[in-house]
C-alpha cells in the first residue's frame, strides 16, 4: 500500500487493464454461432410447435420481462423501491380493458392511454416518494398496493367488479402466437429505450443522484424531476405490461393483483440483476416460468416425496423459491444472475459491454 | 462575479455563519481559510444553494440567486467540489466527467430515452469533451477505471475535472489538496493557475495549506466563528494579528509543571499506519511511533486532516489499523474491540461532542456508566461526582442534551466519559467553537480531574491547551514533527508551521 502512495502515480504508468482477447478462431465463431442459433430458436420458433395454452404462459414470461425492467428502473436506477408495483401493472391492466371493452377503442389507443394513465399513477406515488424516503415510502407503496386491490380495482364501474372487465386481443393478433410475437416486439421496445435511458443524461443523472444527490446537484440535475422522471418512465413500462397482460389472459379481476405479485417482483429483479437488462429479462421470465417448470417437470411432488415435506403446488413454488433464491443472491451473488449472463452476453456479442 | 452580503446561516442553536459578506472577481483565485469549525463549508454550501441562509443575499452576475436550488445554481454557471470526495461512486472517470456534462447535453430528457436520431450525436461530442478534459488533465488513461480504484491525489484531480465539465465559470474547491503529498500539491498549484488561464474560470478555495493559499490566491479572506475575520492580500493575512490568532489561539505564558510520579509508559503506539476508504487509499496517519508516560497530561497538536482525529479514534479502538501496534498497560491491545478497550479505563470524548441530542443530561451520563449499569450505587455516585466537577450540570439533570449551549454539551460529554472511570482520558478539540473562557474553564476541570489519577490526552488545534499541558507532540500529515515538553513549544515556532514563514514587510 506505502507504495502506491508514494510513487509517483503508478496507476498511471501501467497500461489500463484491458482485455486484449484476440480475434476469436473458427471454433470460437462456430461456437458463438450455434449458442446464438439456439437462443433464437429457444425465443422465437421453439413456441411455434407449443400449444396455445402453454404459448399463452411464454407470453406471461415475456410481459414478466417488461415488469421487471420497469421496476429497474425504480430499484436499479433510481434506487426506490417500490412495494406496490403489482398496482401499477394492474392499473394498465384495468385501464386498457376499460377502454376497448366500454369505449370500444381499438388495441393501440387503449394500451397508450394505459400508458398514460399508468404514468400519471407513478407520478403522484414519486411526489410522495419526495417527501418520506427509505423505509417508510416502502410503507406507503405497500399501502398504495393493498389499496388498489382491495379498492380500485373493485369499483364495478370502471372494473367490472368481481367478475372483472373482458379484454380481448386485437384482431390481427387474436392467436396465442401471434400475441406472443406482438409482446416479444413490446419487450423490443422497452429493452431500447431503457438502452437509451442507461446511455444518455437521463442514465447518467439517476446514476449520479442514486450515488450522491449532492454531487448530483452540483452537476446541476435535478435531483427532484429526475426522481419523478424515473417513477413516471417506471410506471409507463409497468402500465404497458398491466395492458398486455390483460389482453393475454382476456379478462382481468382484481384478484390478479395480490400483494404477493409484489413481492415476487422485487424478487425477480434482484435475483436477476438490477442494473442489467439481461439480468432483469432472464430473472424475470425465470420466475413466471417457475410454475409452469413445477407442474410439467413434477417437481412439486417430487419435494412431497421428501419426509414430512408436503407437496410444493406449482402456484406458490415461485413464492417459495423466491425468498430462498433471493437470500442467495444477497448473500453470495450481489449482482444476481447478471453476474453469470453478463460475461456471457460479453462473449457472445464480442466487444459490446454487457453494462454502460 | 459573485457577491454575498451579509449571510448569516444557524443550525439548531448554532450560528454557523454570521453576516458574512464576500466578493470574487472574475478571473480570480480568492481562498477562504479558517480553522476547522469555522463555517467555511456551510458558506459555500450557501453559494452553490445547498444551504438557504437565514438572512443575506448571494448574487451571482448581477443576479440574485439567493432562492435557487442548488441544481440551477450549477446551471446559472457556480460549480463546485467536495470535502469528502464527490464524485459518483462506482463509476469510471469516464461516466463522471459524461455525467458532469448534464447541462452541456444539448438535448433533453424524454429525447435521449426515445434515442432521437440527434441524441447520438450530442453524445458522440460530450464524449469527445470529456476525452479533452481528461487529456488536459493527464486522464486519458485512466477513463475506464472507476474513480474508487484510483489513488486519493487522482481522485482530487478527476474531482476538479468533473467540476470543470460543468463548464460553471465560478468553481468552488471544498479543501482540493485534503490528502495529497506535497509533491502532488505543488503540482496542484500550478494546474490552478493554468486551468484559470485555458478555461477562463474564476476560482474559491477552502484550504487548510495557508502557504499554498499564499502562493495561488489573488485574495483571502479567513473565517472564525462564522464571522469574517480578515480579508486581504495572502501576505498581509499571513502575518494579521486576528488570523494568527484565529489558528493559534492567546499566546499564554507556560507554566514549567513539575514532573513527579510521570513517567512510566502507560500506553506505546508503535508504527501505526491508517488509512480511510476501500484499499487504503487514502493514507492519514504514517508511521506514527509515540508514548504516553502515566499521569501525565498530552497535548496533540496539528491543523485539519493532521491525523489526530483518526490517532484518538484508533487508541479507542473506532478504527483499524493496517499495521502496527498498541499496547496499553503492558497489554497488546491493538486487536481489541473498542467496547474492550472501555472496560480497561480508555475512554474518548468525541469531537464535537457526540452527546445524545434527546436524552436528558442525567440519561445521557447513565450512558456512560453502562459497563456497570446494574451497580445503582455507582451510577449514582459517579452522577453526584460529574455534577460537583460540573457545578453547571446541577440543576439540569432532566433538561435535554440538544437544547444545551456547546460549552455544557461539551462538559456533559466530559462528564459522561467520566461516568466509565477512565484511566486514560481521551478529549477531542474539547475547545471547538467555545469562547476562550469557557475553554479555560473545561481545560481547568481537566486538570482536576488529572491530579485525581487519570491520564489525559488532548487534541488540540490551537494553543489553548498548552498551559495544561506536560507534554507536546504535533502532527503534520499524519507524521509526528515534533515532539517536547510544552515550554519547548512556543507560539513563534507553530505560527511557521501553520502558516509559514512570515513575510518581511
Amino acid at each position: 500500500m506505502t507504495t502506491t502512495l508514494t510513487g509517483p502515480d503508478p496507476v498511471v504508468a501501467a497500461p489500463p487493464a484491458e482485455r486484449t482477447a484476440g480475434r476469436p478462431s473458427a471454433v470460437g465463431w462456430a461456437a458463438r454461432g450455434t449458442v446464438g442459433a439456439a437462443l433464437f430458436g429457444l425465443v422465437f420458433l421453439f413456441p411455434l410447435t407449443r400449444s396455445g395454452v402453454d404459448v399463452n404462459i411464454y407470453t406471461e414470461a415475456v410481459i414478466y420481462a417488461i415488469i421487471g425492467l420497469s421496476l429497474n428502473v425504480l430499484l436499479g436506477y433510481a434506487g426506490q423501491i417500490s412495494l406496490g408495483h403489482q398496482a401499477f401493472v394492474g392499473v394498465g391492466a384495468f385501464t386498457s380493458a376499460y377502454m376497448v371493452t366500454v369505449h370500444e377503442q381499438n388495441f393501440v389507443a387503449a394500451v397508450g392511454i394505459a400508458v398514460a394513465v399508468g404514468a400519471a399513477q407513478a407520478l403522484i406515488l414519486g411526489v410522495i416518494s419526495l417527501r418520506i424516503s427509505g423505509l417508510y415510502f416502502a410503507l406507503v407503496s405497500l399501502a398504495y398496493g393493498a389499496m388498489a386491490e382491495d379498492w380500485l380495482f373493485n369499483i364495478s364501474s370502471l372494473t367490472g367488479g368481481g367478475t372483472g372487465q373482458p379484454a380481448p386481443k386485437p384482431s390481427a393478433f387474436a392467436t396465442d402466437h401471434r400475441y406472443y410475437f406482438l409482446c416479444l416486439a413490446f419487450l423490443a421496445l422497452v429493452l431500447y429505450l431503457d438502452w437509451r435511458l442507461t446511455s444518455s443524461k437521463t442514465g447518467r443523472a439517476l446514476l449520479a443522484l442514486r450515488s450522491n444527490p449532492r454531487v448530483a446537484e452540483s452537476f446541476g440535475t435535478s435531483v427532484k424531476r429526475y426522481t419523478l422522471l424515473a417513477f413516471v418512465i417506471s410506471g409507463a413500462f409497468a402500465s404497458l405490461a398491466g395492458a398486455l397482460l390483460a389482453h393475454n389472459t382476456t379478462r382481468v379481476v382484481a384478484g390478479q393483483f395480490q400483494f404477493q405479485l409484489a413481492l415476487l417482483f422485487v424478487i425477480m429483479t434482484v435475483v436477476g440483476g438490477l442494473r442489467s437488462r439481461v439480468g432483469v429479462v432472464v430473472g424475470s421470465a425465470f420466475f413466471a416460468l417457475t410454475g409452469y417448470f413445477f407442474a410439467h417437470l413434477h417437481l412439486g411432488s417430487a419435494v412431497g416425496a421428501l419426509p414430512l415435506v408436503p407437496d410444493l403446488s406449482p402456484a406458490i413454488a415461485p413464492l417459495v423459491l423466491g425468498p430462498l433464491l433471493l437470500l442467495f443472491t444477497l448473500i453470495r451473488h450481489p449482482g444476481g444472475m447478471a453476474e453469470f449472463l453478463d460475461p456471457f452476453q460479453r462473449w457472445l456479442i464480442r466487444g459490446r459491454s454487457a453494462r454502460a | 462575479m459573485l457577491e454575498v452580503s451579509g449571510c448569516s446561516v444557524r443550525f439548531g442553536g448554532v450560528q454557523a455563519l454570521r453576516d458574512v459578506s464576500l466578493s470574487v472577481r472574475e478571473g480570480e483565485i480568492v481562498g477562504i481559510v479558517g480553522p476547522n469549525g469555522a463555517g467555511k463549508t456551510t458558506l459555500f454550501d450557501v453559494i452553490s444553494g445547498f444551504r438557504k441562509p437565514n438572512s443575506g443575499t448571494v448574487r451571482f452576475r448581477g443576479r440574485d440567486v439567493t432562492r435557487l436550488p442548488a441544481h440551477a445554481r450549477a446551471a446559472a454557471g457556480i460549480g463546485r467540489t467536495f470535502q469528502n470526495l464527490g464524485l459518483v461512486r462506482g463509476a469510471t472517470v469516464r461516466t463522471n466527467l459524461l455525467a458532469a456534462q448534464h447541462l452541456a447535453a444539448g438535448y433533453s430528457a424524454p429525447a435521449g430515452i426515445l434515442g432521437l436520431p440527434s441524441t447520438y450525436g450530442a453524445e458522440a461530442r460530450l464524449s469527445r469533451r470529456a476525452d479533452a478534459l481528461a487529456d488536459m488533465l493527464g486522464l486519458s488513461a485512466l477513463m475506464d477505471r472507476k474513480v474508487d480504484e484510483l489513488p486519493y491525489g487522482v481522485f482530487k484531480r478527476v474531482e476538479v475535472a468533473a467540476a470543470l465539465a460543468t463548464d460553471a465559470d465560478l468553481v468552488l474547491l471544498d479543501e482540493p489538496t485534503s490528502g495529497m503529498g506535497p509533491t502532488e500539491r505543488t503540482a496542484f498549484a500550478d494546474a490552478l493557475a493554468e486551468f484559470r488561464r485555458t478555461f477562463r474560470v474564476t476560482v474559491a478555495m477552502i484550504e487548510h495549506d495557508v502557504p499554498l493559499v499564499a502562493q495561488v490566491c489573488d485574495y483571502v479572506y479567513c473565517l472564525n466563528f462564522g464571522q469574517m475575520l480578515a480579508e486581504g492580500e495572502p501576505d498581509g493575512l499571513r502575518s494579521h494579528p486576528d488570523v494568527i490568532r484565529a489558528y493559534l489561539g492567546d499566546e499564554v505564558p507556560v507554566r514549567l509543571m513539575p514532573s513527579s510520579e510521570r513517567g512510566r509508559p502507560f500506553l506505546e503506539v508503535d508504527g501505526l499506519w491508517v488509512s480511510y476508504g476501500e484499499r487504503g487509499r487514502v493514507p492519514v496517519l504514517r508511521d506514527l511511533s509515540f508514548e504516553v508516560r502515566h499521569l501525565e497530561r498530552l497535548v496533540l497538536l496539528g491543523l485539519n486532516g493532521a491525523g489526530k482525529t483518526t490517532t484518538v479514534a484508533t487508541l479507542a479502538g473506532l478504527l483499524r489499523p493496517e499495521r502496527g501496534a498498541i499496547v496499553f498497560d503492558g497489554a497488546d491491545i491493538t486487536d481489541l474491540p473498542a467496547a474492550e478497550r472501555v472496560g480497561l479505563g480508555i475512554i474518548l470524548v468525541p469531537e464535537g461532542r457526540q452527546v445524545f441530542p434527546g436524552l436528558s443530561v442525567d440519561h445521557n451520563l447513565r450512558l456512560g456508566a453502562w459497563n456497570r449499569r446494574r451497580d445503582a450505587g455507582y451510577v449514582a455516585e459517579g452522577q453526584e461526582r460529574v455534577k460537583r466537577v460540573f457545578p453547571h450540570l446541577a440543576d439540569r439533570g432532566k433538561q435535554l442534551a440538544g437544547t444545551l449551549s456547546g460549552g455544557e454539551q461539551q462538559m456533559l460529554a466530559i462528564g459522561r466519559a467520566l461516568m466509565a472511570a477512565p484511566r486514560l482520558l481521551l478529549v477531542d478539540e474539547a475547545s471547538l467553537g467555545l469562547s476562550p473562557a469557557i475553554t479555560q474553564t473545561v481545560f481547568s476541570v481537566l486538570d482536576q480531574i488529572n491530579t485525581e489519577g487519570v491520564t489525559v490526552v488532548l487534541v488540540e488545534q490551537g494553543m489553548a491547551a498548552l498551559d495544561h499541558a506536560d507534554r507536546v507532540m504535533i502532527l503534520e500529515r499524519g507524521e509526528l514533527v515534533f515532539e517536547g515538553s510544552s515550554t519547548e513549544t512556543d507560539h513563534a515556532g507553530l505560527r511557521e508551521r501553520y502558516l509559514g514563514a512570515p513575510v518581511p514587510a
